[in-house]
Order: C-alpha cells, then sequence, then structure tokens
C-alpha cells in the first residue's frame, strides 16, 4: 500500500490526521490479516526468467516467487513484514527496497535476519544441492506498525532521522512494559488507575520529545490505541501462518537429486519404525510412532534414529481425507543422538487413520510414510440427562462460568476441555464481554456442579461443529431453547 | 484445534479477542472462539475489581463500591489526560472521594482527590502524576483494612 510521503502535518490539522491514520493502519491490518491472495501469488516471471528443468515454483505459493536455476527471488506483497526462514544449499541473501517508507526505515535496524519488509524483494542464491525456503511472520511486525503510525503524525523530518525513530520506538515499547508490569502488580481499582495516569504521561512525554506537542490530544490518543493493536502485532509470526493460505515451503531438489522426495502419503505405510530408502548415506533413517489416543486426548510419540545431529528435519502430515495438515511446526533441529522431536496431542482432532512423513534436510533422505490413527474417544453421555436439557460439548480449551452475563462476574467452576453438559437455555444479554461475540449468547448450565446457577458463553461449545472440520459455523445450538 | 508443537515450540492461535482487538470483528471470529477466548478477556467491573466488602465493614463500602461517580473513573482519567475532559465528571469524582473520605475512609481519599484534580489541570506534571499513582496505591490499602474485614 503506498504511502504519502510528502506532507508535513501540521498541529491544526493533527486530530483530522490522526483519525485519517487509524482508517489507513485497520485497513493496512486487515489487508494482512484477511489473507487476500495477491494477484500474482506462487510464480511471477516478473520476477525473473524462471529455469523450470530443476523445479517449478507451485502455483499456490503464498507470495510471488521466481526461480531461475540459481537464483530464487521472492516478493513480499502483503502489508506486514515477513520472514524467509533458509536451510539447506543457499547462500546470502540480497535485499532489494520497495517503496514503502516505513519498511525502509524498520529496516535500517532490524535485527532478524531474513527479515522481508513490506514490497521487498529478497534474492537468495541457491547451490546445487537441496534447498529449503520458508515463509514465515517476523516479530518486526510490532516495530513495523508504529513505524508506520509515526509516519503520519509526526514531521517526516524527524521519522526519517533514522536514530530518533528508532529511539521514539524504543521508548514507547518500553513504556507499554512498564505499564503491564505496573498494572500486573497492584492491589487494586486505584492502584490500576495510578498505572493509568503513569502509562498516559510517559507516552505523551516520549512523543513530545521527537517533537509532538503535549497538547495535541489527539496525535497522543491515536498512539495509545495504536499501541494496543501493536500488541496484536506480536502475534502475527504465528497468525499470518494461519491466516494466509497457500503453501509457505518451497523444497528445491538437489540439481542431480534422481529420487525426488516424496510429497504424497503412500498406500499402506506402516506405523512401524521404517527405514528410508534414501540414496547414499550411512545410518539408516528409522521413523515410527507410539501410543494411543482419541479425539478427546491423548498424545502420541514419534522414535526416531539415524538423523543427521544438528541439521534440521521437516515433517508434514495428512489428515484421513488425504489433505495436507497445517497447523504443525515443520521445522526443528535434530537432537544430538539423531533423533527427532515429534509429538501429536490428539485432543480436538478428527478420528481417523492420518499419515506423517519427516525429511533430513541435511541429507534429503525422506522417511516412508508413517500411520497412526486418532480414535473415536469417549460419546456422549448415555444416561438420561434432566429433562427439558440439551446436551452440549465444550472446546478444546474449557470454558470459564459466571453468575453475572452482563460483566461476568460472580465466577464458577471452570467446564473442562471436551466435557459433555447439560445445558438448560441460552441467553443473550443486552450487552456483554466482548469475546462473548459473535452473537453473543450464554448458556445455563444444568449440569452439576453449576446446577443452573452459572453461565457460560455459548462460542465456546463445539455446538455441533465437529472438530478439526472447518469452517466452523456454530456459535450457538439453535437447539437450546431461550431463556 | 489446538497447533501441533514437534520443537517445544509453542505457537498462539488466532482468538476472538485478538481479532477484536484489531478491530475487526467479522466472521473470522467464528472458528476461533472455541478456542478459549470466551471465557479469557473480561473487563472487571468496579465492583468486582474492589470485591465484595466483608461482613462487618462499614456501610459506605458497599456504595463506595456501586458509586457511578467512580465506575467511570479509568475513562474519566484518560480523558482528562489525553483529551476529550468533561471537567463536571472530574468534579463529581473529586466530591464522591472526598464524601467517602468523611464518611471512613479518611486521609487516603482526600489524597487521591486532591491529587486527581491536579492531575485533570495539569496532566504533564509529572510531580502530579506520580503523587496520584502514589495515593492511589494506598487507598487501595485503606479499602482492603476497612472494608474488608470479616
Amino acid at each position: 500500500m503506498p504511502h504519502q510521503l510528502a506532507t508535513r502535518i501540521l498541529p491544526p490539522r493533527r486530530r483530522a490526521v490522526a483519525v485519517a491514520l487509524s482508517i489507513v493502519l485497520l485497513a493496512a491490518i486487515l489487508a494482512a490479516v484477511s489473507g487476500a491472495p495477491s494477484a500474482i501469488a506462487g510464480e511471477n516471471t516478473g520476477l525473473c526468467t524462471p529455469d523450470h528443468s530443476r523445479f517449478v515454483i507451485p502455483g499456490d505459493f503464498v507470495l510471488p516467487a521466481c526461480f531461475d536455476g540459481s537464483h530464487l527471488i521472492i516478493h513480499n506483497d502483503t502489508d506486514f513484514p515477513l520472514n524467509i526462514a533458509m536451510s539447506g544449499d543457499v547462500g546470502a541473501p540480497s535485499l532489494q527496497a520497495g517503496g514503502d517508507l516505513a519498511a525502509s526505515i524498520v529496516e535500517q535496524y532490524s535485527v532478524n535476519d531474513g527479515d522481508l519488509m513490506p514490497d521487498y524483494r529478497m534474492s537468495v542464491p541457491i547451490g546445487s544441492g537441496a534447498a529449503t525456503v520458508t515463509v514465515q511472520g517476523s516479530t518486526s511486525g510490532r516495530t513495523y506498525l508504529l513505524v508506520r503510525a509515526l509516519l503520519g503524525v509526526l514531521p517526516l523530518d524527524v521519522v526519517q532521522a533514522f536514530s530518533t525513530a528508532q529511539a521514539l520506538v524504543g521508548e514507547l515499547n518500553n513504556d507499554w512494559q512498564k505499564y503491564q508490569n505496573c498494572r500486573n502488580s497492584p492491589p487494586g481499582f486505584f492502584g490500576s488507575l495510578g498505572c493509568d495516569a503513569i502509562y498516559y504521561r510517559d507516552v505523551a512525554f516520549a512523543l513530545g520529545r521527537a517533537g509532538v506537542q503535549f497538547g495535541a490530544s489527539a496525535v497522543v490518543g491515536a498512539i495509545l490505541n495504536l499501541l494496543q493493536t501493536a500488541q496484536w502485532a506480536d502475534a502475527m509470526p504465528g497468525e499470518f501462518e494461519g491466516l494466509r493460505s497457500g503453501d509457505r515451503t518451497l523444497d528445491i531438489p538437489a540439481a542431480t537429486d534422481t529420487a525426488p522426495v516424496a510429497t504424497q502419503p503412500a498406500a499402506n505405510p506402516s506405523a512401524q519404525p521404517t527405514q528410508a530408502a534414501g540414496p547414499g548415506t550411512g545410518t539408516p533413517l528409522t521413523f515410527g510412532i507410539t501410543g494411543s489416543c482419541t479425539i478427546n486426548g491423548g498424545t502420541l510419540t514419534g522414535t526416531s534414529s539415524g538423523f543427521t545431529p544438528g541439521g534440521t528435519y521437516y515433517v508434514r502430515a495428512w489428515y484421513p481425507d488425504g489433505s495436507e495438515y497445517t497447523n504443525i511446526t515443520h521445522s526443528a533441529t535434530v537432537r544430538a543422538d539423531g533423533t527427532v522431536v515429534w509429538t501429536w496431542p490428539c485432543a480436538g482432532d478428527p478420528q481417523g487413520t492420518y499419515t506423517t512423513q519427516v525429511t533430513d534436510e541435511a541429507t534429503g533422505r525422506t522417511t516412508p510414510v508413517v500411520q497412526f490413527t486418532i480414535g473415536a474417544g469417549t460419546p456422549a453421555p448415555t444416561t438420561a440427562p434432566p429433562a427439558g436439557t440439551v446436551t452440549e460439548q465444550e472446546g478444546s480449551h474449557g470454558a470459564n462460568t459466571f453468575q453475572d452475563v452482563a460483566n461476568a462476574s460472580g465466577e464458577g467452576p471452570k467446564i473442562p476441555a471436551m466435557a459433555y453438559v447439560q445445558v438448560t437455555c441460552k441467553v443473550l444479554p443486552p450487552s456483554t464481554i466482548a469475546s462473548a461475540y459473535p452473537d453473543g449468547y450464554w448458556y445455563l448450565i444444568a449440569s452439576p456442579p453449576w446446577d443452573n446457577q452459572y453461565y457460560a458463553v455459548a462460542n465456546t461449545f463445539w455446538n455441533g461443529d465437529v472438530p478439526g472440520q472447518l469452517p466452523y459455523t456454530h456459535n450457538e445450538d439453535s437447539n437450546v431453547p431461550d431463556c | 484445534m489446538g497447533w501441533r508443537t514437534f520443537s517445544g515450540l509453542t505457537r498462539v492461535p488466532l482468538t476472538c479477542s485478538v481479532v477484536l482487538m484489531a478491530g475487526l470483528a467479522t466472521t473470522g471470529c467464528t472458528s476461533h472462539a472455541r478456542d478459549g477466548a470466551g471465557s479469557a478477556d473480561v473487563v472487571p467491573s468496579m465492583t468486582a475489581a474492589i470485591g465484595q466488602p466483608g461482613a462487618g465493614a462499614p456501610s459506605f463500602c458497599q456504595s463506595l463500591a456501586a458509586d457511578s461517580r467512580l465506575q467511570d473513573l479509568p475513562q474519566v482519567l484518560r480523558a482528562a489526560m489525553v483529551g476529550g475532559s468533561d471537567q463536571s465528571q472530574v468534579a463529581a469524582a473529586v466530591a464522591a472521594l472526598r464524601q467517602y473520605a468523611a464518611d471512613g475512609l479518611g486521609q487516603p481519599a482526600l489524597n487521591v482527590a486532591a491529587d486527581l484534580a491536579a492531575v485533570a489541570k495539569d496532566p504533564a506534571s509529572e510531580t502530579a502524576v506520580n503523587s496520584f499513582a502514589t495515593a492511589a496505591r494506598r487507598l487501595d490499602q485503606a479499602m482492603e483494612a476497612k472494608c474488608h474485614t470479616s
């Protein structure tokens, strides 16, 4: 998203600018998180002259990219800083700046290797060996949001003076941390007010040192709001990966590799430790899975040997229907004894037979596909429920209960994760806590120990949705009568 | 559905509260509510923050906890310091604190009343803000001593 760079904001216009800034920033956030597909995702021949003899960029790759046989070029066309993780036979990447001023400023003092700012292009030299390149979130998102906001409220020359901007961003971050520490320690209502007062003063002082008059209240207010939003940005490294659809990893095979890595599950894999059929290695690569579990709980564990100590391994897994399981941490480091960590908490996943596969990236060897099964688990209680109630199953994190649905006060016992309870009725209060939305319904819980004395937010229950089968569409169960 | 962990690192799933924090309360929130957001981000009322007065506590404790002039103090303070200040609300809160000082809370409430007025008048005063913060904590301690007796 292009920025207006040439306008120096005069004090009388700052309120309007702050409002406009909020809108622009929100639009940027929305674009970043919505996962709006790029116009030219996957291979983009505008970035290079592609060489398809060794590798073709998948059409669903999350960013525009191009491989010319010796260099991989990736363009960050999102409005959020990303990070490019590389392993295998790769050289030092080079960067080409785009037209985003905030990105250029953050880049001056970004400390994360592999960070790719909005509208930047990265060129990664690829050797003759195998290489893996993965797009992931960056921890620079918070700083980027702050700088982008400051561009709208501070004199341009101040922001462009990198040392000033850097000091201000650091000071605002420190002010926020100090505020959090204060709020975590006070004994009560009035003590919290004291924390608030110190925080407001600190932020106003920080901005004042950078050229904003203390009386420019709209600017201070906008920055205070932004700092709240920037906390959300802290979560973006993980959020991005779940929000923007598409393949995030490129596995580029070795130039001389005649045994391409398998990418689909085999027809009849085994759960017993299996040996890799990879080329030219000393120690055999083995991998198996032990343990049992159901949709209600339990954890499976991998047993392995023969991986390259200190190297990187890469995990893939597939649902029973063959679609790839994406909510996993794919890459990690092989232990010193040549084993890898593979654990699978089963709660919340649908029943069935899954498959998984692990690649030792240092050698390019891949294990055969290994099966594992998640059982059906404990069915809903078969005892007759109290008359007039409906059975509902809690979600995978459980839910707190309260006597007062308006402000969530009068806390009761927590409903355990995945537990079945009897619900008497649902209520839609005129106003309630934010996280009760969408819809805002609460259930009155009939089962002991709640005994129709406590309510839980309806959208924390499965409400007929099946765990693991997206999208989840039921925020409440229409079979539950109104109170 | 939680994130799987293969390296000891844990990812944070998107929650409704995160979406709401960013002002994006859209249908994107729907599929994540079951991850527990519904029981997490609760903004406590003043009653919840202060707690229920203990048995035998003076009567002003109960009325203080439900006093609308104090209930909105967080918003009033922000407005006073950041902009859009409604001086009548500050004055009402100051008057309430003085009343409870007379009813039995004593000097700690008087100090907060005085410092609140000073902060509203000059939010850039470091001395006033620090004094208010200190007085506010002492008022909490005074309330704990007088109102939470069993």
